[in-house]
């Protein structure tokens, strides 16, 4: 009884405001005391285990190149690269947007600052287009909120770590179902701008020389990040380090975007963000441990298995589920909330964890913009300054289509697998 | 209203001076963790040489600039939480809400601080050492108790300020990205 009155206020606590670590933390404390009565000590013991994970550098290295990479003026130049190669096809822009957009989400880390910083660049670029303002609403929204399954997006990592995955897997696996996402979000804006009749940019050969030369120490970011892992040269940990150092030279010294006294607030801005997460991590390990202890996934087992009698039954109620919380939670705590108590059951019906991973994360990013309480329409609605009700409807054409890509990539499990298979990543 | 306004510079000064030392740190760790890192890489990939306590001394770093970093989150009130109920409150509500939130945020962080001494306390009567590094665990773990401690003062402080009827915290302002 006491524990059921404990769990309630601590559902409680958190939907108020209270932060994931204190409410993890006390749930650990508690069942520790309580129920298992042993030392509390011993929530701290796992929160040490988290620093033995070898690849646990992966997270601040690559935050804080994600950092520097979104302070500099990479975002300019990326969206100039495209727009020269990609912006004289039908619907041109749509397409930079397409591509832009997830790439600098992978890039930063997922940690939803796509829409604040490629939004101020490529919204009012359409509107010169003179594509429709719902359209380019819509369009933005969605699209700032792909991109977290491409390497090296944080959200990948943190499954990677939580659910005892190889990320160098899950970097390779996200890439299909990525790209699928991303292909049916552009079919349906090439067609809608073919509809009006929108100019197009003339491709020059020059232009495309000049954005090539400016981005030229950029273009190898995704070689060193991909490359290297494909062919088996480094792990991600080490593709981190690779990343970081060189994101440093080539913003700092190369280009010069970012000068040094910069460089203390930049530093600053990564690690409150990491440590956020961190945090979250380490109370989280503690607690399920406890639950594991307490033999509660094997429960939710049993009980999962006389509620659904099929596999297809079983994805299908976890699709609405994660959309769910996906509108409701951030990535990450989402991620380290639900993986440990899934996980599990998902594999008794034969789900591959690597697929697992990809299906949670396509879920949680559509739930980004999934009405009512989406993140990503609230960001959207105060960056462009629009009401929330004009942002459900522009973005619903587009969230029609993920849920078809999202229904692909959920119930056809090579489209995630094939490619790891075929790279022979460990 | 002398003693309300020393008291809050007396907890804003403290925290900013903690900021300070915590910012500092944080600086200097990554530093360290980046150049540290790609040596290794380098070193293993290219030259088969590696420093046999870096790997060690990169994972206490990860820790530690972590979990300092997470102690600025708090002050920056920037911790990650679901929030959908908070929405619906406003004016007064949401300012009991606010500070119920905080004092039971610095408690648990109390409970955790004792936790934290308690596996201290146990690992020095029984020392285990990183062996490369040749330290014991329980120094690279007294980061613990640390963070636990600055983090309950913060949201502590936060709870009494909002008791007083005094402004919020006003950490130094993180520009947000500019473009």
């Amino acid at each position: 009884m006491i524990t059921i009155i404990a769990a309630g206020l601590l559902v409680l606590f958190a939907l108020f405001g209270t932060p994931l670590f204190i409410i993890f933390g006390a749930a650990t404390l508690f069942g520790l005391h309580f129920i298992a009565t042993v030392p509390i000590a011993s929530a701290i013991t796992e929160m040490y285990k988290l620093s033995t994970q070898g690849f646990l550098i992966a997270i601040p290295l690559f935050t804080f190149a994600g950092c520097l990479l979104a302070e500099s003026r990479a975002p300019y130049r990326l969206v100039d690269l495209s727009r020269a190669f990609f912006g004289w096809l039908p619907g041109g822009l749509t397409i930079v947007v397409l591509i832009a957009c997830p790439i600098f989400t992978a890039l930063t880390g997922a940690s939803g600052v796509t829409i604040i910083a490629l939004g101020g660049i490529l919204y009012p670029l359409l509107h010169q287009g003179q594509y429709p303002e719902k359209f380019n609403l819509g369009l933005i929204t969605s699209a700032g909120s792909l991109g977290v399954m491409f390497p090296p997006a944080l959200p990948l990592i943190i499954y990677g770590l939580i659910a005892g995955v190889s990320v160098e897997k899950l970097f390779v696996a996200g890439l299909v179902p990525g790209v699928i996402t991303v292909i049916a979000l552009g079919v349906y804006s090439v067609t809608e701008s073919l509809k009006s009749d929108i100019k197009r940019d003339v491709f020059t050969f020059k232009n495309a020389v000049s954005s090539l030369r400016k981005a030229i120490w950029e273009i190898p970011l995704p070689i060193i990040i991909l490359g290297g892992i494909f062919a088996g040269f480094f792990t991600a940990a080490e593709a981190a380090a690779i990343t970081a150092f060189y994101v440093f030279i080539v913003e700092v010294l190369i280009y010069r975007d970012i000068k040094l006294t910069d460089l203390p607030r930049i530093t600053k801005e990564a690690m409150i963000l990491v440590g956020s997460i961190l945090i979250i991590l380490a109370a989280a390990l503690g607690f399920t441990n406890f639950l594991v202890d307490q033999l509660i996934p094997m429960k939710l087992l049993v009980w999962m298995k006389q509620l659904f009698s099929s596999k297809l039954a079983f994805l299908f109620v976890l699709n609405i589920f994660l959309l769910i919380v996906g509108s409701l939670m951030d990535i990450f705590s989402a991620i380290v909330v639900i993986v440990p108590l899934i996980a599990p059951v998902a594999m008794s019906f034969g789900i591959d964890p690597v697929h697992l991973g990809i299906i949670f994360l396509t879920n949680l990013e559509i739930g980004y913009l999934t009405p009512p309480v989406g993140i990503n329409l609230f960001i959207s609605s105060l960056k462009f300054s629009q009401p929330v009700i004009k942002l459900y409807t522009a973005t619903i054409p587009f969230l029609i289509l993920l849920l078809i890509a999202l229904g692909i990539i959920t119930y056809v499990p090579s489209l995630s697998l094939k490619l790891v298979e075929l790279a022979g990543v460990k | 209203m002398v003693i309300r306004k020393f008291i809050y510079q007396l907890v804003e000064g403290t925290d900013r001076i903690a900021e300070t030392i915590e910012s500092l740190f944080i600086y200097l760790g990554v530093w360290v963790m980046v150049c540290l890192a790609f040596i290794q890489v380098v070193g293993r990939n290219l030259f088969s040489f590696t420093f046999n306590w870096g790997e060690d001394l990169l994972r206490i770093l990860v820790l530690w600039t972590g979990f300092v970093g997470a102690s600025l989150a708090t002050r920056h009130s920037r911790n990650i939480n679901i929030d959908v109920l908070t929405r619906l409150l406003s004016g007064i509500a949401a300012r009991r809400m606010n500070f119920i939130v905080n004092l039971f945020s610095g408690i648990i962080s109390i409970l955790l601080l004792i936790a934290a001494w308690q596996l201290i306390r146990l690992e020095r009567q029984f020392p285990d050492f990183i062996s490369s590094i040749r330290i014991p665990i329980w120094s690279a773990e007294i980061i613990f108790p640390v963070v636990f401690g600055i983090i309950s003062l913060r949201f502590l402080s936060n709870a009494l300020r909002i008791l007083l009827g005094m402004p919020e915290s006003k950490p130094e302002i993180l520009p947000g990205r500019k473009k």
